[in-house]
C-alpha cells in the first residue's frame, strides 16, 4: 500500500515535472515501465500518444511573455512557468488489436488518459476474452512546471535555460526524469527603428527524460511581437514546433521482443496571445496558445 | 531550501489547478507469462508410441511480481499446441489441466502431421474455422480462468500418441496458454 500510494504520489508530482533539483539515475523497473511492457507496439502507440501529444505542446510553450530585448547590458530573470494542454474526450480512447484471429479485430478502450479499459468475448465462444488496461492519469488538463533562467543581451539576443530533475522515488517506484531546455531570441525590431512593436525571432530546444524507457525531445521556431502600456504588456506570436517522443522497451506480449517507437507529437503550429504585468522586478504573465492542442503557460519572475 | 519550497507550490498550484491526478484504482492487463508446457516425447520403442507428460507451473511463474495488487479479472485469448523436432509421422493429443481443489479437466484436442504443428496451431483459429487441426473444449476456458484466478500453481497435460518410431530423441509438444491477468501496480 505503502508503494502504491508513493507511486501515486509520485506520478503526480513527476507529471508536473518537478521539484528537486538533483537527479538519480533509475536502476531497476519501475512502475510506469513494468505497466508499458504489457503492451505491444500498436497498442502501445494508441495508448500513449495523447500523452505524447500533451507533453510536446507543454515543452514548447512558455519560452516569452515579451518580445522587448535590449541590444546591450546585463538582463536577467529567474521564472517559474506553469503550462497545460487541454485534454480532450479524443484524448481518452483509441481503437486497439485484438490478438490475431481474435472475433472482433479491433475495439475502443482507454488511452492513459481513458477512464476503465474495454474487456471484449470472442464472438463465437464468449468464454474467450481479451482486455484493454485502465487509464493512469485523470486530467483536463495535463500540467507541466519548469523554472527557467533568461539571460541577455547580447546585440540584442538573449539565452534561456530550463533545467530540473526529479530522483526516482521509493525504491525506484518511479524513475528519475531530467527535463533540459535551451534557447534564443533575437530582437529585429532593433533594425526597424520606426516599429511600433517590438519583434524578436527565437529558436528552442527541449528534452526530457523518464527513466532509461521514455524520452521527450521538442523543438521550436517563431517570431514573437508585444506592446508596452506602463505596467502591461500585450505579447502574441506564432511558431512551427515539432515534438517527438521516443519509446525502448521489452514487451511482455508473447512473440513481441524489443519495443522501439517514436512517436511524433500532433502539434505543428501554434499562435499565442498573452498579456503580463511588470511590478518594479517582479513579473507575472499568462498566454494562451492555440493549434492542434490548445495550450496554457503562466508563470512568475524576478528580474531586471 | 526557499527554491525548492517554491517549487513545490508552484507545482502544487500548478496540479491543483489543472485538476490533474491519478486514478485509484486503476488496473493493466497484464500478460500472463510462461503457462506452458514443453513434453520430451520418446518414440523410440515401436511398440510404444503413447505419451502421457505433465508440467506443473507456479503462480509464482506465470504470475507477475510487479503487479502484487488486487487481481480484478482473468481472461484468457488463446491456446495453441506446437510441435518440434524433425519426424515424419503425425501426432494425436489431448490437453488437460488441473489444479489444487479441481478436477482433470479437457482443455483441446488436437491432431494431424507432425510437421504441420511445427507452425502453432490456435485455438482462435479453429473457432473461426480455419484451423481443422486443434478442437477447444467450450468452457474449459472457465476452468483455467478460475485458477489463475484464485493464484492456483496450474498443472498441463499433453496426452497422445504418435504413427511411427523415431530414433530421435529431441522431439517436443508444446502446449501454452495466452491470458491476461487485470491486475493494480
Amino acid at each position: 500500500m505503502r508503494t502504491k500510494l508513493a507511486f501515486r504520489f509520485v506520478l503526480a508530482v513527476v507529471l508536473g515535472m518537478t521539484v528537486l533539483l538533483s537527479s538519480t539515475p533509475a536502476r531497476s523497473q519501475s512502475d510506469l515501465e513494468n505497466a508499458l511492457e504489457q503492451f505491444d507496439i500498436g497498442s502501445v502507440t494508441g495508448y500513449i500518444q495523447p500523452m505524447a501529444d500533451l507533453f510536446g505542446a507543454n515543452m514548447n510553450a512558455g519560452f516569452y511573455h515579451s518580445a522587448a530585448i535590449p541590444t546591450a547590458g546585463l538582463t536577467l530573470s529567474i521564472e517559474l512557468i506553469g503550462m497545460g494542454s487541454l485534454v480532450s474526450d479524443d484524448d481518452k480512447t483509441y481503437t486497439a488489436n485484438a490478438p490475431a484471429g481474435f472475433s472482433p479485430a479491433t475495439f475502443q478502450t482507454a488511452t492513459i488518459f481513458g477512464e476503465n479499459g474495454t474487456t471484449i468475448s470472442h464472438d463465437l465462444d464468449p468464454t474467450i476474452q481479451f482486455s484493454g488496461s485502465d487509464g493512469i492519469i485523470d486530467a483536463s488538463l495535463f500540467p507541466l512546471a519548469v523554472p527557467q533562467l533568461r539571460v541577455g543581451s547580447i546585440y540584442g539576443t538573449e539565452f534561456t535555460v530550463r533545467l530540473i530533475g526529479t530522483p526516482s522515488f521509493d525504491d525506484d517506484a518511479f524513475p528519475s526524469t531530467t527535463l533540459f531546455g535551451i534557447g534564443a531570441r533575437h530582437s529585429v525590431s532593433q533594425y526597424i527603428p520606426a516599429a511600433p512593436l517590438d519583434i524578436a525571432v527565437g529558436l528552442f530546444y527541449s528534452s526530457f527524460t523518464v527513466g532509461e524507457i521514455i524520452d521527450f525531445k521538442g523543438l521550436s521556431i517563431g517570431a514573437q511581437a508585444s506592446k508596452s502600456f506602463s505596467v502591461l504588456d500585450l505579447y502574441g506570436g506564432l511558431a512551427w514546433e515539432q515534438s517527438t517522443m521516443d519509446l525502448v522497451y521489452t514487451s511482455t506480449v508473447p512473440g513481441v521482443g524489443k519495443v522501439d517507437i517514436e512517436l511524433d507529437g500532433d502539434n505543428s503550429f501554434r499562435f499565442t496571445v498573452g498579456a503580463g504585468l511588470s511590478l518594479a522586478v517582479f513579473h507575472i504573465f499568462a498566454d494562451a496558445n492555440f493549434g492542434s492542442i490548445t495550450n496554457f503557460s503562466g508563470g512568475i519572475g524576478l528580474g531586471f | 531550501m526557499k527554491r525548492n519550497l517554491l517549487l513545490l507550490l508552484l507545482v502544487g498550484f500548478v496540479i491543483a489547478g489543472s485538476g490533474c491526478s491519478i486514478f485509484d484504482p486503476f488496473f493493466i492487463a497484464v500478460n500472463i507469462e510462461g503457462l506452458s508446457g514443453r513434453y520430451n516425447i520418446d518414440m523410440s520403442d515401436p511398440a510404444a508410441l503413447t505419451y502421457d507428460e505433465s508440467v506443473t507451473v507456479l503462480a509464482s511463474d506465470y504470475l507477475n511480481p510487479d503487479f502484487s495488487g488486487d487481481i480484478e479479472d482473468v481472461s484468457i485469448y488463446d491456446i495453441t499446441v506446437q510441435t518440434e523436432g524433425d519426424y515424419t509421422g503425425s501426432v494425436n493429443g489431448e490437453v488437460w489441466a488441473s489444479y489444487p481443489g479441481a478436477p482433470l479437466t479437457l482443455i483441446a484436442t488436437y491432431s494431424g502431421n507432425w510437421d504441420v504443428f511445427k507452425t502453432p496451431q490456435s485455438l482462435l483459429q479453429a473457432l473461426l474455422g480455419n484451423n481443422p487441426n486443434i478442437i477447444p473444449q467450450l468452457g474449459a476456458l472457465g476452468f483455467l480462468v478460475g485458477g489463475i484466478n484464485a493464484e492456483q500453481d496450474i498443472t498441463l497435460s499433453s496426452t497422445g500418441f504418435v504413427s511411427q518410431s523415431s530414433a530421435a530423441t529431441n522431439l517436443f509438444v508444446i502446449v501454452a496458454v495466452f491470458g491476461q491477468v487485470l491486475a493494480a501496480p
